[in-house]
């Protein structure tokens, strides 16, 4: 179990640590700024999806709204970050809100990857809202069969 | 001991059916002189699913989500959970039901609701 947990750390506890701590934080800015801002300053920000497969971890993440120029993706020390900015939505002239729930702002997460990564073959496409980073496994990483002599 | 811990999690979780799960998406509303319009978040909501449906009063919005992960996928970290979007907006007298226009960019479905000739703000001249 031990091994397991370190071979997997998101298997066992996801983002409860990250999470909450960006959510301390939030909540302490919006105190001190007197919860001004946007939603997503306050919140843990935007949802995400981590799932492995055979040959590589597939990372998803609703953004509505969300252009790709306002993207930013890095993976630094087996750490992936994905980093943006949804902007405010825009009002056209004499026009005025009658509600907006939409949450928009900076946001960051990051993802610590359970495994070493192919870092040349790494791809995001960012369709419908939805950011799709797809890290392949190094060779190290990916599943052997070991023949019996 | 945390297997077991996590399996009392998971049943606990469970929903009745844990297939579906649809939720309200959030909106946007703005109003200008000539029409309301209405950007709702729908990321990855599928196309050839979505619907957009007048019905008297009632204005709704309906999309399914396709499956984010494979079947041989062991998912690390979920915190999506929902496979579609419903929601239900009441339209007030003043609008054309008849023209509607929609467009889905971004993972937002955009709605322009014409108001109607009458309910158009208008000048009147001082004679």
């Amino acid at each position: 179990m031990i091994a397991r947990f370190e071979r997997h750390p998101l298997l066992v506890n996801p983002f409860a640590d990250l999470v909450s701590f960006e959510r301390e934080v939030g909540r302490l800015l919006d105190d001190v700024l007197g919860g001004e801002g946007s939603p997503w300053t306050g919140s843990a920000g935007p949802r995400f999806d981590v799932a492995e497969q055979e040959n590589e971890t597939v990372v998803l993440g609703e953004l509505p709204g969300v252009k790709k120029e306002d993207l930013k993706i890095t993976v630094k020390d087996g750490v992936l970050t994905v980093s943006g900015e949804r902007k405010a939505p825009a009002l056209p002239e004499n026009a005025s809100w009658v509600r907006t729930e939409s949450a928009h702002g900076v946001f960051s997460r990051s993802f610590v990857l359970p495994h070493a990564v192919d870092e040349g073959h790494i791809d995001a496409s960012l369709a419908d809202g939805v950011l799709k980073v797809v890290l392949p496994k190094a060779a190290e990483a990916r599943p052997r069969t070991i023949a019996i002599r | 001991m945390t297997q077991n811990i996590n399996h009392a999690g998971a049943a606990l979780m469970r929903r009745p059916d844990p297939m579906t799960l649809t939720v309200a998406p959030p909106a946007d509303i703005y109003e200008t002189p000539e029409a309301f319009v209405l950007a709702v978040d729908m990321p990855g909501a599928a196309r050839e699913a979505m619907e957009v449906t007048i019905d008297g009063d009632a204005l709704v919005i309906r999309a399914g989500v396709a499956p984010r992960h494979g079947a041989e996928a062991s998912v690390l970290a979920r915190e999506i959970h929902h496979t579609g979007y419903e929601r239900t907006f009441t339209l007030g007298e003043g609008i054309d039901r008849a023209s509607v226009d929609a467009r889905f960019e971004h993972g937002v479905l955009t709605l322009k609701l014409l108001k109607s000739e009458k309910a158009k703000p208008r000048t009147i001249a001082i004679r």
